[in-house]
């Protein structure tokens, strides 16, 4: 089916359409698009600092058993807000996220962390570095079966406004060399733009556009003297892997400049004139590049506390003691997250599902007590949105009674079409971490089975 | 083998290419795309690799360069020579000789020279040709890492005469009827004698040809022969008597090059015969061949080459590549010894970059990331701004360290106890309670001094000053002693103990004191507590009180408290004093700590090669606090952190095939 030249604006609830301004640009030229629209997305949220349960947690606690060991109520069912947190702007959501509690990482050591919402793993120093060091997303960016072919960004990954390279920056890993390596994200809405967009000159496809034929052949000449190079009897065998890694990542850069820009008007982009804006941009490039078919895999972090500040070490400070300041950023933060979700909802694909529909939003927190105390990693705040093309449930207020939260993870990876064989990493069987206190309490979660199982009623298959 | 930091790269682009260049709107949008590194202490977390960003980031970044200096005359002609508009091989080989060795800081081998030059010549030449060779140039692994290769030993021989006989291997006669035999050992017919010698057996550098022959002619008629040379006419029309003769003529042939000498009988005729006896290349006099060896290994170290040295000088002292006089002295194998490295060490830190890589070091060491901004309330009632105050407050310390180390060439004594320091605002003159500095020189701090006692490292960002974090930050940062982190369910704990306290009623330090003082928690805050506690008689904004003003989080006061500065069992260490009477105290003691100048050495060494400190390095390191201690600058501690014996040497690899 064609899709239509203007895309319709539909509000989940089926009222009158949206107005998203920034979007209406947004109209896919080709049937090229359309390829992309049925298929799963991936976005992977992902904020810091925990939050106070009681400023969180909606307080109708689920009550329905829906599976073994896990209860639900519909988040409809839930009276006034769902917390000081979670505020208005998730009411128009509730069908289509899930607030799932109830999932406990398996932990020693209570540091802070750049990993255990992506990881399922925590840092056995004091250092942030995981010790299971794969996320989702780079294990997404990296398979035959999310991408069969060639993308231009196979992981779009953001810190809007924050260095990627800081501790509580980037939170997506790899392993190179045996060494946790951690990835990199656009904290520039600009560069992050001409990844997805390119420059904004359309024309020759890339194959004879003559600025790319000409960086292939150059960088051709650059792996040959890499390679050159690497013949040195001094080098050590680290040495010649270092430089065989960057001819590696140079041949990625080859054979991604040669894809297809997406073939859709780029979002147009507003003045960033604050943090509100800069999000607003950055979920508009994120949005825009799933639906043109630039991506399939978002990583994005929040990590401002308003409009107009942003001050990791006050923010911490406001952990430990300061409950009504600590919320009232993690409102802020979540609001975005909530603009996230409404603005994939907003738009409708070739299937009939909205782009929300047909992807799977997993929010999560590097702690979830703010004190990284008692409760350390105890009942993740967690949020989904979106059904997966019909894989999830949505509109759940879930208690999933204190499994382990490496299956939601585990779920993710289901979802988005992956075996335990393409996803299992280190001869861990399942994903992440399975180590820890109080190990008794948790072991009917850690046969092999159960690792690669994904969570019961959430996922509907 | 350590890549480049994004700095390092970008300082050594700007400081070669030229910062218009580097300015340029869109060299600052590629190299946007390159990843930059954690702030903070990169000793500790400088990632050794390349992401998907920095690659392509580089690539953008190279030929934006490129792109850039093309477009200016006057950038064309500094950075790719005048010839450029119109280059040649030659003014290519000119850019590889002068910028491309500045920015790969190590020459190129012979085969990758001709590879480039090569390439240069595919692109077309010229202009496109030159913007073509210094984008592959600035991602080439000699710029974008940090390359080090041993010493070379190299044998110089004179050259000698190559002699080729008539019956070489590569010597053949081709008669005029057609076909082509092996040399005979007589030639009486018409046709082409020739020795066709390949390149690798021509070593050596050549300026004649001679040709020894026999020739008979029974009716006493002189040959006529050609002799060419690369096909070429080099003796036309010649004739020859009977008898041995030799021919020979001037030529230029080098080395590496072949060869293909020709001689044609022409009038060939019964009883006129030649027999060909050798050809023989004449060597130049001034010429010679030099084979180089790395040098062998010894006891696991082997020596690096100049151009090692000099790059590992440059960038640990400025964190930009080698200057033209350390490139000069490379190429001179000048760098041999310290007594010759030193004076370019020298010379390197009266600089400005050294200045910037010293503010980069401080920064990693006394970590001023991370020194909090001060709570609204307390900035208010305090009458100053607060925006930007953190940041204002760390730059008042670099450039009183600064001052004190490169300017004023001084010891740990001076550092960690002067009074002096640079208030450049009004806001700054009134937390130290003193006059604006204006210019180069200092102001006197009434209450102030040192490197502890400023206000950066005083501030804390709650409504009270934080002796926990101040005491770690003497622990962690100005001893260097190690601090393990605490169990977190625990702190907790007891700070809801504390959250229970009445403020009004209990000073801060009678507060941490009730809530640290319980196992575990005592096991190490008996070595933070007196160090925090010491410093009590600063306010949250680093201003002396004497008294501790309890406030709401509005700013209004609820409670005034004395305070109390005396301690004891700081445990500084062994031979200080463990009883001190506040800051002052706390001040000297520092000052006279060997644990503080073991600290400096540690960072100024490890911050010179951007990795932790090993076992390897036990000697340099105590070498380096032996100095301190006795009173030597910490400017000469920095160049002898840098200046040693490990500069000339790296670990021997094990031996594997390319």
């Amino acid at each position: 089916m064609k899709m239509s030249r203007r895309m319709f604006l539909q509000a989940s609830s089926g009222a009158a359409a949206l107005a998203i301004p920034t979007l209406w640009s947004l109209v896919p030229k080709a049937s090229r698009a359309q390829e992309a629209s049925a298929t799963v997305r991936y976005v992977q949220w992902v904020t810091d600092h925990g939050v106070y349960a009681d400023r969180f947690w909606p307080t109708s606690l689920p009550s329905d058993e829906v599976a073994d060991g896990v209860r639900a109520r519909p988040l409809r069912d839930i009276s006034g807000r769902l917390s000081e947190i979670l505020g208005a702007d998730f009411d128009p959501l509730r069908d289509k996220i899930n607030v799932c509690r109830g999932l406990d990482l398996m932990v020693a050591q209570n540091f802070h962390n750049a990993c255990v919402p992506t990881c399922a793993t925590w840092p056995r120093e004091d250092n942030h570095i995981p010790f299971f060091a794969h996320s989702v997303d780079s294990i997404l960016e990296t398979s035959a079966k999310v991408y069969p072919s060639a993308v231009r960004v196979p992981a779009l990954r953001l810190t809007p406004g924050v260095a990627s390279s800081y501790k509580w920056g980037s939170f997506c890993w790899t392993t190179r060399n045996g060494q946790p390596f951690k990835l990199p994200a656009y904290d520039s809405t600009a560069t992050a733009f001409t990844a997805v967009f390119g420059d904004g000159v359309t024309g020759d496809s890339p194959l004879v556009d003559p600025t790319v034929v000409g960086r292939v052949r150059l960088s051709d000449q650059v792996i040959e003297d890499y390679r050159a190079v690497m013949g040195h009897r001094a080098l050590s065998a680290a040495d010649r892997q270092q430089l065989s890694d960057y001819m590696d990542l140079l041949a990625d850069v080859q054979t991604r400049m040669q894809v297809e820009a997406p073939e859709c008007t780029p979002p147009s982009q507003l003045t960033e004139s604050d943090f509100e804006v800069l999000h607003r941009n950055a979920i508009d490039i994120a949005v825009a590049g799933m639906l043109c078919g630039a991506t399939r895999v978002v990583a994005y972090h929040t990590y401002q506390g308003d409009p107009s500040s942003y001050d990791e070490e006050t923010f911490h400070a406001w952990a430990h003691d300061n409950a009504p300041l600590h919320t009232g950023m993690q409102n802020w933060r979540y609001r975005q997250l909530a603009k996230l979700i409404e603005t994939m909802d907003a738009f409708v694909e070739s299937n009939g599902k909205t782009l929300l529909d047909n992807s799977l939003v997993y929010a999560g927190n590097e702690l979830s007590d703010p004190q990284h105390g008692g409760t350390h990693l105890k009942s993740m705040p967690i949020i989904t949105a979106g059904t997966a093309g019909g894989q999830l449930e949505t509109g759940q207020y879930i208690d999933f009674g204190g499994r382990l939260m490496n299956s939601m993870l585990v779920t993710a990876l289901t979802a988005m079409g992956l075996a335990p064989e393409d996803y299992e990493r280190n001869g861990v069987v399942g994903f992440g971490d399975y180590e820890g206190r109080e190990a008794d309490r948790y072991a009917a979660y850690v046969s092999d089975a159960e690792r690669r199982k994904p969570l019961p009623f959430l996922f509907k298959g | 083998m350590r890549r480049l930091t994004r700095d390092e790269l970008l300082s050594s682009l700007a400081a070669v290419i030229g910062d218009d260049v580097l300015s340029a709107a869109s060299v600052v949008s590629a190299a946007g795309q390159i990843p930059g590194e954690p702030p903070g202490d990169l000793v500790a977390t400088f990632q050794n690799g390349h992401a998907f960003d920095h690659v392509a980031g580089m690539l953008l970044t190279a030929q934006a360069v490129a792109s850039e200096v093309g477009a200016s005359d006057a950038v064309r002609e500094r950075v790719l020579g005048a010839c450029a508009a119109q280059a040649d091989r030659a003014c290519a080989a000119s850019f590889l000789d002068g910028v491309a060795l500045k920015l790969m800081r190590r020459p190129l081998t012979t085969e990758r020279r001709a590879q480039l030059l090569d390439a240069f010549e595919a692109e077309g030449g010229g202009l496109p040709g030159m913007q073509w060779l210094l984008a592959r140039t600035l991602q080439a692994p000699e710029t974008l890492f940090h390359l080090e290769l041993p010493r070379q030993a190299c044998e110089v021989t004179a050259v000698e005469d190559l002699t080729f006989p008539a019956n070489d291997e590569e010597a053949f006669f081709a008669p005029l009827a057609g076909g082509q035999v092996a040399a005979p050992a007589e030639v009486s017919e018409n046709g082409w004698f020739v020795w066709e010698i390949h390149g690798e057996r021509v070593r050596g550098e050549f300026r004649a040809v001679r040709i020894a022959l026999t020739a008979r002619a029974g009716d006493g008629v002189p040959l006529e022969l050609d002799v060419n040379l690369n096909d070429m006419p080099l003796m036309a029309a010649i004739t020859v008597e009977p008898g041995a003769r030799t021919l020979e003529a001037d030529v230029v042939i080098g080395s590496g090059e072949a060869v293909k000498v020709g001689v044609q009988f022409k009038n060939a005729a019964p009883g006129r015969a030649i027999a060909f006896d050798a050809l023989t290349l004449s060597a130049d006099p001034s010429a010679s061949t030099t084979s180089c060896e790395d040098e062998p290994a010894s006891g696991g170290l082997y020596t690096v080459d100049a151009w090692s040295i000099a790059s590992r000088l440059a960038y640990a002292l400025t964190g930009q590549g080698p200057d033209d006089a350390l490139l000069e002295a490379a190429a001179n194998d000048a760098l041999g010894s310290e007594d010759e490295v030193r004076p370019h060490a020298e010379r390197l830190i009266a600089g400005p970059a050294a200045r910037a890589q010293l503010r980069a070091t401080l920064r990693a060491w006394l970590n001023l990331d991370a020194i909090a901004t001060p709570h609204q309330a307390i900035t208010e009632r305090a009458g100053v701004e607060r925006e930007g105050l953190a940041e204002e407050a760390v730059e008042e310390l670099l450039e009183y360290a600064t001052y004190q180390i490169l300017d004023q060439d001084q010891d740990v004594t001076a550092l960690m106890s002067d009074a002096i320091g640079f208030p450049r605002s009004e806001r700054m003159a009134t937390l130290y309670g003193s006059d604006v500095a204006e210019g180069d020189e200092p102001v006197t701090l009434p209450d102030h001094g040192g490197l502890l006692l400023r206000i950066a490292p005083l501030l804390s960002g709650q409504l009270s000053s934080s002796p926990i974090l101040r005491g770690v930050y003497v622990r962690k940062r100005i001893l260097c002693d190690s601090l393990p982190s605490p169990d977190f369910s625990i702190v907790n704990a007891r700070l809801d103990e504390l959250e229970h306290q009445d403020k009004t009623m209990v000073t801060t330090r009678e507060a941490v004191t009730a809530i640290t003082s319980v196992s575990p928690c005592n096991g190490c805050h008996v070595n933070i507590n007196p160090l925090g506690f010491s410093l009590e008689s600063f306010d949250p904004l680093g201003m002396p009180r004497a008294e501790e003003l309890v406030l709401d989080a509005e700013g209004n006061e609820l409670a005034r408290h004395p305070i109390d500065t005396h301690v004891t069992g700081a445990k500084i260490e062994s031979g200080l004093p463990d009883a001190l009477d506040g800051p002052a105290d706390l001040n000297a003691a520092l000052a006279e700590s060997f644990k503080v100048r073991a600290c400096i050495a540690e960072r100024l060494y490890t911050q010179a090669r951007l990795r932790p400190s090993s076992a390897a390095d036990h000697c340099a390191l105590a070498a380096l606090e032996e100095a301190l201690m006795s009173g030597g600058s910490i400017r000469d501690a920095w160049l002898d952190a840098v200046v040693g014996p490990e500069l000339f040497v790296r670990e021997a690899v094990e031996e594997v095939s390319p």
